[in-house]
């Protein structure tokens, strides 16, 4: 599986999207109402493959599901604040995680509550949700 | 009586066969009784002698009372219960006199040579010497125990039991130290508390318990629920794995600790206060006994503990495994809910002809129908958990249901361009002769289906093979077993799954429920079948094997 670019990627101004999550019709969806709303977006459905070959200073934004095989959305986030910090990231599950205690538990400590959604998710809460982590500090 | 009343006489006798008359004479007219004090290597005379035995079986015969004062050991312990049998005997350690009393007229008192030889003795009816041998019997028989409990004590091995209470921390401490180093065959601790252990595990328990291990016990702890006991415990278990830790529920914490060693000898410490380090200070009034009903008791109390933790350890398991499933659960429920709701309202906002949007309804269509599939084998899991799964049996052709099942299923494929698949039904048997089964026609299809729809998704191209075979009881031709295979070529079963295969979400396919193989096997079972599977020997692919009894165990 390979990253696939959805719409032209030139127009610096437009917020770059990374979506990865191991259901390539959660992508697709999340692809399609992003673009509609004005962001760019690249999405990958295995996680390895994501974690291997993410690059600095190419995305504002990514969006992380948490339950995929072999490399799990926490792995995921550590390896892109390692790699470039200034991008946001936020994650969208359908897991028990959105819970802090549940969180806890699973030995994944020390997030912003702010930082999960819950899928299933509306596009227009998603879009907020996005917009207000992308104007924060 | 009359004929005694003549004059006091004293003798000495010689030699084992006057004396053995003499004493037969004395036998023939006692009336009331005969009490005497043997000492332990006596016993044997008198019940080997024959005509002393048969004198004094005589003597029960007519009523006499015969009581008797010996010390019961190893060596003399079956004569003994001889003798129990026809006079009252009590036990008296370390007794070493040989005297009788008849009718509490005339006394003998008499010496063995070597080889259970009588040899000496001296025979009174001075009323003096009577009276005073009377009282000397007396005495003795005051302090001694009966012989009943002295053979017991005997057989069981037993010291003599004491039960104590040690005051100072310091004896009682070491004197545990002694008895589980002396430990043959277990050592069973329940501790007062968690922290109670933790004390204990800083004061070089391990080593103590190796010890014990090292001489072939089996070393067993209890210990309540409590902080950081997980962490102790599994320090313990990395120093000496033989030991058997269980955890018990908080509840039963108590207020003192119980050691019982191979259930012969017990001991109990008071818990003064758990926050305190100093094992010595922690610990207060101490109990020991060796005292065997009351050790015993005490082991079989820790057996029930013992047996309640492991229903606490279950129902653990089971919460856990059930907070697990609804945790999966809700992920794979929630998962396909996103498409449909996001590309909906996406589509909701869009104008244009159906046509343009055709990739957005489609995906809409398939995580639909993934969650409608989703939602059947859910129920279906619910039901075969709270034991509600019904089966609505009928009587039919096996045979036909696959054709028409494989037929369908080969439509299906056809549409599917990515599968270069050929499905095959191999119904050489079912042409030769009817292959009916009493069963859930719907259920089994179910079962047939899901076999099916796992090849395939297994398999990219080759083919997927049905059969169906019948065999019967060598014994009993009725017994007939009906078995149904399902064969691929594809990537074969995981080794890692094969285990787990039939168990919920065991899948390692992210397209299925991973509750597919879980409800075949159940549904199969309730029928009083059995399901299994394996790999191709040839190494290509996997088959899947279901058996059906002719007439059912039916279970519901």
């Amino acid at each position: 599986m390979t990253l696939r670019t959805c719409g032209p990627n030139l127009n610096k101004e437009r917020v770059r999207v990374l979506i990865i999550d191991d259901e390539p019709d959660v992508t697709l969806t999340l692809r399609t109402a992003l673009e509609q709303n004005g962001f760019d977006t690249d999405s990958c459905n295995d996680s390895t493959l994501a974690y291997k070959n993410f690059r600095d200073g190419k995305y504002d934004l990514a969006l992380l599901d948490i339950k995929m095989p072999h490399v799990d959305g926490f792995q995921l986030y550590q390896k892109i604040k390692r790699t470039d910090r200034r991008v946001k990231i936020c994650f969208l599950t359908a897991s028990e995680f959105y819970h802090e205690e549940i969180r806890k538990e699973e030995g994944f400590d020390g997030f912003n509550k702010e930082l999960f959604l819950r899928k299933p998710i509306e596009i227009a809460n998603m879009i907020d949700a996005l917009k207000t982590l992308l104007t924060s500090n | 009586l009359i004929t005694h009343s003549r004059k006091e006489i004293t003798e000495v006798l010689y030699g084992n066969e006057t004396i053995i008359k003499k004493t037969l004479e004395t036998f023939s007219w006692i009336r009331r009784s005969l009490e005497g004090c043997v000492d332990h290597t006596e016993v044997r005379m008198h019940v080997t002698t024959e005509p002393i035995w048969n004198g004094l079986n005589q003597l029960k015969e007519k009523g006499v009372k015969l009581r008797v004062v010996t010390e019961i050991t190893d060596d003399n312990i079956s004569y003994a219960k001889k003798m129990m049998q026809i006079a009252e005997v009590r036990h008296l350690k370390g007794v070493r006199s040989s005297f009788g009393i008849a009718d509490g007229i005339q006394y003998l008192d008499h010496a063995i040579s070597d080889k259970d030889q009588l040899s000496h003795a001296i025979i009174s009816d001075v009323k003096a010497i009577v009276e005073a041998k009377q009282y000397l019997f007396e005495t003795l028989w005051n302090i001694a125990i009966p012989a009943e409990q002295a053979t017991i004590e005997i057989e069981e091995g037993v010291e003599p039991t004491k039960t104590e209470i040690i005051r100072d921390t310091k004896v009682s401490i070491a004197h545990a130290i002694d008895i589980i180093k002396s430990a043959k065959k277990e050592v069973m601790v329940i501790w007062a508390t968690s922290k109670t252990f933790v004390i204990g595990m800083n004061s070089g328990l391990a080593e103590l318990y190796t010890n014990a291990i090292h001489n072939g016990a089996k070393v067993r702890l209890l210990i309540p629920s409590g902080q950081d006991i997980e962490h102790t415990a599994n320090i313990l278990k990395m120093s000496v794995p033989q030991v058997d830790i269980r955890i018990a529920d908080k509840n039963l914490e108590t207020k003192i600790t119980i050691l019982i060693v191979d259930r012969a000898e017990v001991m109990t410490w008071e818990l003064r206060d758990d926050n305190i380090e100093n094992p010595y200070q922690a610990g207060g009034l101490a109990t020991y006994s060796n005292n065997k009903s009351i050790a015993s008791s005490y082991g079989t109390i820790f057996e029930v503990f013992w047996k309640q933790t492991e229903l606490y350890e279950q129902s653990e398991t089971y919460n856990k495994m059930q907070n697990e499933f609804i945790n999966i659960a809700a992920h794979e429920l929630r998962t396909p809910v996103q498409p449909i709701i996001g590309l909906s309202q996406i589509l909701l906002s869009k104008r244009g002809k159906m046509e343009d949007h055709a990739e957005l309804i489609q995906t809409i269509n398939r995580n639909a129908k993934r969650l409608q599939r989703l939602t059947e084998d859910i129920l279906d899991v619910t039901k075969i958990e709270s034991q509600s799964l019904h089966l609505y049996t009928e009587i039919f052709e096996l045979g036909d249901t696959i054709s028409n099942i494989v037929r369908d299923f080969s439509m299906q494929i056809k549409g599917d361009d990515s599968k270069r698949l050929k499905i095959n039904y191999d119904d050489e048997a079912a042409k030769e002769r009817k292959m009916t089964v009493n069963a859930d026609k719907a259920r089994v299809s179910q079962v047939i289906i899901h076999l099916l729809e796992n090849a395939v998704k297994f398999t990219r191209e080759g083919s997927v093979t049905v059969s169906l075979k019948r065999q019967e009881n060598s014994v009993n031709k009725n017994d007939q077993t009906t078995t149904v295979s399902v064969k691929d070529n594809g990537s074969g079963i995981d080794l890692d799954i094969m285990p787990r295969l039939f168990d919920k979400f065991a899948s390692k396919s992210y397209q299925g429920t991973g509750l597919g193989l879980f409800i075949s096997k159940k549904i199969i079972e309730a029928h009083g079948g059995k399901i299994w599977a394996e790999n191709n020997r040839d190494k290509k692919g996997a088959t899947f094997y279901f058996s059906l009894p002719k007439f059912g165990n039916l279970s519901k």
